[in-house]
């Protein structure tokens, strides 16, 4: 779960943050939890993701300049190629997503893992806003059809 | 069903991709339409394998203490006793009167609810990975060229093994024999020699020593429906132990 959170917020104390946030909400809405929509697992990770997407869109709204970061900080981190190849041979994602043109299937993963906007997608694979858009939208459209 | 335009919607929410009006027009629909809440869980569960990916970092012991002291906070100890009581009452009905005692009965059973889902979701995931069947799957030379294994939940896995190829602007197609004496059912067309995924669900239940046989085919597999082209590798199925 940490590693899930690091990806999107980068920083350890924030992923913590996340982490112990996601448990606080878990302990509290356990009721809610519905087995038929899903396992505990996919819930878990939703919310922490949702958690964690919303400290990250919090912050940066919050203290923008203490925050920025340049893009040179992509370096450390894993890419989106090294993502796929780990992505489980057994699931349907890998197959679907390999059928997708490198920069689109590459804009997915970065949008997913990372909790990137249509914005920080343009600017980190120097596309138009638009581009990214329609990218996205198609991407999405023939991994529904895949995945059906 | 579920508009494509709404489904692309559910996909974009679940990657956290939307903003202004349409963040607006999926809470929306979160709150109203069931078959846009089951795509939204579909697309979750599709993308959870990108999570699975995410490199395990070990919890801090600081982190472990917050949440225990959190959820120990949280629960509602501290709510203000219970009026004094007059002698004759019984325990019994203290007990059963305290706001404190079903607070904290009900907050313990639903966790033990939700550990019970996460286990029971865990096992059950477990156990669904581990073969029913196995059939090793041998060319003309008696050389392993294929592992199909069955799993409980009516998936199938192809394992192609080194030296399967297969040509240009062809496909091999699985087929087994639910009937021994009756015609080949096709399972799957399988264009690269790599780990394919099959189903089995529709296939009626799998038998000990059922034959499968995979043939070479035209491009996207046979047009008839049966078998055209020569069999290229063949196999029954043993119970995995």
């Amino acid at each position: 779960m940490l590693g899930v959170a690091m990806r999107i917020l980068r920083r350890r104390a924030l992923a913590e943050e996340a982490v112990h946030d996601t448990f606080m909400q878990v302990w509290q809405r356990a009721g809610s939890f519905d087995p038929q929509r899903g396992n505990a697992r996919t819930w878990l990770y939703a919310v922490l993701r949702n958690r964690s997407l919303n400290i990250l869109r919090g912050e940066s709204r919050t203290d923008l300049v203490e925050d920025f970061e340049p893009m040179g900080l992509v370096s450390d981190e894993e890419g989106p190629e090294a993502v796929l190849l780990r992505l489980s041979d057994s699931g349907r994602l890998k197959s679907c997503l390999e059928r997708l043109e490198p920069a689109r299937r590459q804009a997915i993963t970065l949008a997913y893992i990372h909790g990137l906007t249509h914005g920080e997608l343009a600017g980190r694979l120097g596309i138009p806003l638009g581009t990214v858009k329609s990218w996205i939208r198609r991407s999405l459209t023939s991994l529904r059809e895949c995945l059906a | 069903m579920i508009s494509e335009q709404n489904d692309r919607l559910a996909a974009e929410h679940v990657m956290g991709l939307l903003d202004g009006e349409e963040r607006h027009r999926a809470d929306l629909l979160l709150a109203s339409d069931p078959s846009f809440r089951a795509a939204v869980d579909l697309w979750r569960v599709h993308f959870a394998e990108f999570d699975e990916t995410a490199p395990a970092l070990p919890a801090t012991e600081s982190l472990w203490q917050r949440i225990e002291t959190g959820v120990a906070a949280d629960a509602p100890v501290s709510v203000r006793p219970a009026p004094a009581r007059v002698a004759t009452e019984s325990r019994f009905r203290a007990l059963w009167d305290s706001l404190v005692f079903w607070r904290f009965a009900g907050m313990t059973a639903a966790c033990a609810a939700l550990l019970l889902a996460i286990a029971t979701a865990f096992f059950a995931d477990r156990a669904a990975r581990q073969p029913v069947m196995v059939a090793v799957l041998v060319n003309d030379s008696n050389q392993p060229g294929a592992v199909l294994s069955t799993f409980s939940d009516g998936r199938a896995e192809f394992v192609p093994l080194g030296g399967t190829s297969i040509p240009r602007d062809h496909s091999m197609q699985v087929w087994t024999f639910p009937d021994p004496k009756g015609a080949p059912v096709s399972v799957g067309v399988i264009n690269a020699a790599r780990t394919v995924q099959l189903n089995l669900a529709k296939l009626p239940h799998l038998q000990s020593d059922q034959v499968f046989a995979i043939s070479m085919e035209p491009l996207h597999g046979s047009p008839t429906g049966l078998p055209t082209g020569p069999v290229v590798l063949k196999g029954t199925a043993s119970t995995a132990l």
